[in-house]
């Protein structure tokens, strides 16, 4: 037994990671993720136990807050201060499933961005791979996500509107958003440490594309600027997609769409090796 | 042949030029940070070998090997980059010059509960911190009955740590630690916490889990470093300024040039301190430091060139404790008499000297010795010189005050 430990050597030496081929990146983050499968799956329970312990309501907090979060453009719409443009599903249905589809894009964004400095208290006492608190982070949004979008498909159903049995590509059509909030939030989260300045600004830019993003609005909303900005804006495709797979079991313009997801895809993997290459190095800088 | 192969491969800790730097500036700092983030995006090895404006090397340009079995202790003051080194031994830094390897598996206590979650229970954070420290849920739950029992903890392990007090914390964050049985074990000043009886049953375990391991212990008590190193480094500005296989020389080295209380002397008189040597009676410990208990005896012995004509001349050893109070004085008026100096006209103005302390009797600590040489008609100060001695009291015999006054009991 003690032979077989002996094997294990760590070295370290100066720009060690940079030695690393790119195509090599993926894979050693890769492995480490699963090799520390037993570290996520703690912190993982910490972190949703944390949330939810201390609060009477505890885990309902999940249920409520997405239908909080439309009430005001129920309430806008109703009143009619806020046209949304022609839609064929009541608006109720549309702006729960979109915002819900845009919480979860943020979510992965602000999550992302956080992980160093949510890594700080540790990150300078112990040695682990920091690559896993992304997963952690990830699977704790897939969870939230879960659960708000279990919501979605009762109010879509209470209004009677039709399931297709495309839904269960869903978490599929989700995918590119994940990766293109981490993908943003990792660099986010980089820069974080050394120009805070610079995160801020960005954490407002990408707040703000909520309103480019046919999210609260339809596509068909007529309004000169915003259909000059969305056809261009990659969030259009990946979003209404996720949101029209639910409403009407398509997805919105699929070939901008698949290009959009693979863009996301390739992006999320550059964000990766830049975030891999350079965190250990900026985690002596965290203060 | 093979002893040369055996030796190789019970180093488990090999550091060859082993270098980090940091910035005085933070500003300056993120600076560099950036401009490194930005050489990585466009895949640029940033230069770490040279440094730039206002920094400075931490750890600098350092060769170690510990083989299995060793226990290297470093000592030095604080900031002179004895955790930095541990950090680049555990991997949590990258190192920016040189290169370090470790062979086996490593446990850093760098701090201990790391990742103790205040709401989780003690049960629930030895899974965390555990996995954290690198053991797998196997182990941990071959081990959990163990480390529950060594923490002390009781049925508190199923509150959350949030109502631990803070040595409980502290001990349950050690007894995962030392589960582990580590190859390379990396101490960072973590057995000064805790109560007495856990310290000492900690202290033990270290000692039976270095047999096994090559460890590395870094602190300020020396006692706990005479007592448990097999090895001895004294760092100062990132660098090794001593290395010996004498412990206790070592912590003589670090002594003499880490004395809070500056040597040098005071006063216009012409004496002139030749040597000056301490005596643990004990165990004949000799030399600038010595380390005793409460009730050893110590012998100074010292000897000084005194050209003053014409005059009685007395001597008096003050004792400084850390904090630089006098704590404890001692004197003789007339080291060198009237009567003496009339007999020898021709004497070489060389008086050797010879004070017996019965028993030191001061509490813990480090104290340090002036030697003041005075006239002993009036009391003047001739010359004094100062820090010519360092003591470290290491038991605790003495509970409350800061000196024992000797007395006789008699019960009837």
């Amino acid at each position: 037994m003690t032979e077989n430990k002996i094997q294990t050597t760590k070295i370290f030496y100066p720009n060690q990671r940079l030695s690393v081929p790119f195509w090599k990146t993926w894979g050693i983050i890769f492995r480490n993720v699963i090799e520390s499968r037993q570290l996520i799956w703690y912190l993982y329970k910490r972190d949703f136990a944390v949330r939810y312990r201390k609060s009477f309501l505890g885990s309902t907090w999940i249920l409520i807050s997405p239908l909080l979060a439309v009430v005001s453009w129920v309430f806008m719409n109703q009143t009619g201060f806020f046209r949304p443009g022609d839609l064929e599903v009541p608006y109720l249905v549309y702006v729960l499933v979109g915002t819900s589809v845009w919480r979860f894009f943020m979510k992965s964004y602000t999550d992302a961005s956080k992980t160093l400095e949510n890594g700080k208290k540790f990150s300078s006492q112990v040695y682990y791979p920091h690559e896993i608190m992304v997963a952690e982070q990830a699977l704790i949004s897939a969870t939230n996500f879960s659960i708000t979008f279990a919501i979605n498909l009762v109010v879509v159903l209470l209004y009677g509107i039709s399931l297709s049995w495309m839904l269960i590509f869903f978490p599929l059509v989700l995918l590119p958003l994940f990766f293109l909030g981490t993908g943003i939030g990792l660099i986010s989260g980089l820069i974080n440490v050394v120009v805070t300045d610079l995160k801020r600004v960005l954490d407002y830019v990408v707040g703000l594309f909520m309103w480019v993003t046919p999210v609260v609005y339809s596509t068909k909303l007529d309004n000169e600027l915003i259909q000059l900005i969305v056809p261009y804006n990659p969030l259009t495709y990946l979003v209404s997609s996720a949101r029209e797979i639910v409403i009407s079991g398509e997805l919105y313009e699929p070939k901008v769409f698949f290009i959009c997801a693979a863009a996301s895809l390739v992006f999320f993997l550059i964000a990766l090796r830049l975030f891999w290459v350079s965190e250990h190095r900026l985690i002596e800088r965290l203060v | 042949m093979i002893d040369g192969i055996n030796s190789d491969k019970n180093v488990l800790i090999q550091a060859e030029n082993l270098s980090k730097k940091f910035s005085k500036s933070l500003k300056r700092s993120m600076v560099y940070g950036a401009g490194e983030l930005f050489s990585n995006l466009i895949g640029k090895k940033p230069r770490t070998t040279q440094l730039r404006k206002r920094e400075f090397w931490a750890v600098d340009h350092i060769d170690l090997n510990v083989k299995r079995g060793q226990v290297l202790g470093i000592i030095g003051h604080n900031g002179c980059g004895k955790t930095t080194l541990l950090r680049l031994i555990a991997g949590i830094y990258p190192p920016d010059a040189g290169r370090v390897s470790v062979r086996g598996s490593t446990a850093a206590l760098i701090s201990l509960g790391v990742g103790f979650h205040p709401v989780m229970t003690g049960y629930e954070n030895i899974y965390l911190n555990g996995s954290l420290l690198g053991i797998n849920k196997k182990e941990i739950d071959k081990k959990i009955e163990e480390i529950i029992e060594f923490s002390e903890v009781g049925d508190f392990i199923n509150s959350p740590t949030a109502n631990y007090s803070s040595g409980m914390r502290v001990r349950l964050g050690f007894s995962i630690a030392v589960a582990l049985e580590p190859d390379v074990l990396l101490l960072d000043e973590i057995l000064a916490v805790g109560d007495r009886k856990f310290k000492a049953k900690s202290f033990k375990k270290i000692e039976q889990l270095s047999e096994q391991a090559a460890s590395i212990l870094i602190s300020h008590n020396m006692q706990m470093i005479s007592r448990i190193c097999t090895d001895i480094i004294v760092m100062e500005k990132g660098k090794f300024i001593h290395k010996s296989t004498d412990v206790l020389e070592g912590i003589e080295h670090y002594q003499q040039q880490a004395n809070v209380h500056e040597q040098g002397e005071s006063g216009t008189g012409l004496i002139k301190l030749l040597n000056i040597k301490l005596t643990n009676k004990i165990d004949s410990q000799k030399g600038y430091w010595v380390s005793l208990s409460a009730k050893d005896s110590l012998e100074v012995e010292f000897s000084a060139e005194i050209d003053e004509i014409n005059k009685e001349i007395g001597a008096r050893f003050l004792i400084y404790n850390s904090e630089y109070i006098v704590i404890g004085e001692t004197f003789s008026d007339k080291i060198i008499k009237q009567r003496d100096l009339q007999v020898d006209e021709t004497r070489s103005g060389v008086t050797s000297v010879k004070v017996g302390f019965p028993q030191i009797n001061l509490r813990t600590g480090n104290y340090s010795l002036s030697l003041e040489f005075f006239d002993a008609a009036n009391n003047d100060k001739l010359k004094t010189f100062h820090a010519v001695g360092s003591i470290d009291v290491l038991d605790n015999k003495i509970k409350r005050a800061a000196v024992y006054i000797p007395s006789e009991w008699q019960v009837e």
